[in-house]
């Protein structure tokens, strides 16, 4: 375990020492991933922007003004890439016209909960998936959203209720 | 259920999610042992939220394999030339200065609320010109034919003016304004888009516009009334004959009406509008050096973002502002734009040129960059109250000189649409139903 700071590992990234890049890589990917998921709802498009993130961040560090800012950054251009490609799918869904009306899936009770997920607000949706993969820490939520404690806490019980009412159709 | 449940349910959610405080889980667990349904929907959510947990864990356990995945991307990625360590790193007085000067949204969320202010006031401004004779007739030509127009809109007065530089291509128009500087908007009316670029520090706020049906260019607005109007029988316009502007002769024609006036200088030889002048009792707009069918480069017009800038996303809603969000635009306006103080006047004149103003307010606020695009949206979602007046002055606003907690003085009263009395809002932002004999003077 490297305990180099982050703003230590961006100065070494920035003369072009990748192994310090991956360290960064491999100390943020799991948030980095979190979003992605939180902002598609698909794990296979959410592995292949997080990866398309860190690979943009490997190309841009040297834009990177804080080096302590490395996670919001990385963040950042991970939800950057993952509007870019949720516009792309919307005018694939426009041209083709082809969008079948989405089915819910009743098999097992995880069928039921992939689908109110994919169903919720991606705003809603972000913090509801960070939260379960940071270990139910609202306020590392709000740190890494940039939003206050309150409010990822209020964005997290919203995320709950939605979900609930999804599930029981009500 | 009753209202004491719907309470309930929130602390439910907050139990479950760990973040109810002891006080309210004492009053929740009070409560569940007396209500079988609240008792239902705590188990629910807690059993939901083990498989939620079991969901996550799933995804969880290939984690570390999609890791290693990405760091033999990395691996297999070149690297661009390292940059000299001085121009790539920020010296440390360098870095303060870097911090001082950042905050980039500072400036896109005024942009945005200018933006709005410039919707709500030309959209609620067409359908005031009224006219048609022969020489008329020639002058509009133009705008009834034009497939792109260049222009600059300045609204309010001719002091300090705000220049919004505009220019039309179908139903995209690219905007720049003259005190947001180094800033682009490109509007999409069809898609009820705003996006907005700051090319200094790289940031773009995208902005969905709802409830603005069949949003009209300047062009447009102007094109669509005046084949409206050009059929009422009491239309009248004057030659007021030629008049100088930057040393060129043009002939003015004005229009009209009981409310607006519309007045029009356009080149005696060719006919071509060069400046068009609205005028109703809450506003004025001039839109000055009109140019039509000019050659414009299609990519100018593109709402693609640029390649490696940080997006924010916003939304505003023209349909939904209600007083609640008009005195919350009233309290941001005294409380982070003019500190402490209501302003001189509301009009759209006054809201353009606010842009500085809000920048240094929300830079004084000390806020993240999400709350500031928060406290922009919210004043302008509360500036769209004004637009359901229609420009027809049935409002009267008197902040000018009060403070905001000033509960005796009142800023604003309008009387709601078949109401009898009418809504006063104080200066401490509390609200009354007021008889008309009973009005502030």
């Amino acid at each position: 375990m490297d305990d180099r700071s982050d703003e230590i590992l961006v100065a070494a990234s920035c003369k072009g020492d990748k192994s310090a890049y991956s360290i960064l890589a491999e100390r943020h990917y799991r948030h980095v991933f979190a979003m992605c998921f939180g902002m598609l709802a698909d794990i296979h498009d959410a592995e292949d922007i997080a990866q398309d993130a860190m690979l943009k961040g490997l190309l841009k560090i040297a834009e990177l003004r804080e080096g302590e800012q490395f996670g919001r950054w990385i963040l950042r251009i991970a939800a950057n890439l993952c509007i870019d490609l949720l516009r792309r799918q919307k005018r694939v869904k426009l041209a083709t016209a082809e969008h079948p009306a989405q089915s819910r899936q009743t098999t097992n009770d995880n069928h039921d909960l992939h689908w109110a997920i994919g169903r919720l607000p991606k705003e809603l949706r972000v913090p509801l998936v960070m939260y379960y993969f940071e270990n139910k820490n609202a306020k590392a939520i709000a740190e890494r959203l940039n939003i206050s404690h309150s409010g990822a806490c209020q964005k997290i019980r919203t995320a709950r209720q939605q979900l609930h009412e999804l599930l029981t159709g009500r | 259920m009753n209202s004491v449940c719907d309470k309930m349910k929130d602390y439910i959610a907050d139990m479950v999610t760990g973040t109810l405080s002891q006080e309210n889980a004492r009053i929740l667990n009070q409560h569940l042992s007396q209500c079988p349904a609240c008792k239902n929907y705590a188990q629910a959510l807690k059993e939901e939220d083990l498989l939620l947990s079991k969901i996550f864990t799933n995804i969880d356990v290939d984690m570390k394999n999609r890791q290693q995945r990405v760091l033999e991307a990395i691996e297999g990625c070149s690297l661009p030339k390292p940059k000299n360590s001085i121009s790539t790193r920020l010296e440390p007085g360098r870095k303060i200065w870097r911090i001082i000067m950042k905050s980039p949204i500072t400036k896109l969320a005024a942009a945005a609320v200018i933006i709005v202010a410039v919707l709500i006031g030309i959209h609620e401004l067409g359908g005031i010109l009224y006219g048609a004779s022969v020489a008329w007739a020639d002058v509009i030509k133009p705008i009834l034919n034009a497939q792109t127009a260049r222009l600059d809109i300045i609204i309010g007065s001719q002091e300090n003016q705000t220049v919004i530089h505009d220019e039309i291509m179908g139903s995209r128009i690219r905007r720049t304004v003259s005190n947001v500087k180094h800033t682009d908007i490109i509007i999409d009316l069809q898609q009820q888009k705003v996006l907005t670029l700051d090319n200094v520090t790289k940031t773009a706020v995208y902005i969905e516009l709802g409830g603005l049906d069949n949003l009209q260019n300047y062009v447009e607005l102007l094109r669509n009334t005046i084949v409206r109007l050009q059929n009422k029988p009491d239309f009248q316009v004057d030659n007021l004959g030629l008049q100088e502007i930057e040393g060129k002769d043009y002939i003015v024609f004005v229009a009209e009406s009981e409310k607006e006036t519309i007045t029009i200088w356009a080149d005696p030889k060719t006919a071509l509008p060069r400046r068009i002048e609205q005028k109703t009792p809450n506003m004025q707009i001039v839109c000055d050096n009109l140019q039509f069918d000019v050659v414009l480069d299609e990519s100018r017009f593109s709402m693609e973002i640029p390649d490696s800038y940080v997006i924010q996303e916003t939304a505003i809603d023209f349909q939904k502002s209600s007083e609640s969000d008009f005195i919350e635009a009233l309290r941001i306006w005294a409380e982070v734009i003019e500190d402490g103080q209501f302003p001189d006047n509301i009009d759209l004149g006054n809201i353009v040129k606010i842009g500085p103003k809000l920048e240094q307010g929300l830079k004084r606020a000390k806020l993240t960059e999400q709350q500031q695009l928060e406290v922009a949206t919210r004043f302008a979602q509360g500036l769209v109250f004004l637009r359901f007046f229609k420009g027809e002055g049935k409002w009267h606003y008197a902040g000018k000189g009060v403070k905001l907690g000033e509960a005796d003085k009142a800023i604003f009263w309008y009387q709601p649409k078949d109401s009898e009395s009418y809504r006063v809002i104080y200066g401490d932002l509390s609200v009354k139903d007021v008889a008309p004999s009973d009005l502030p003077k």
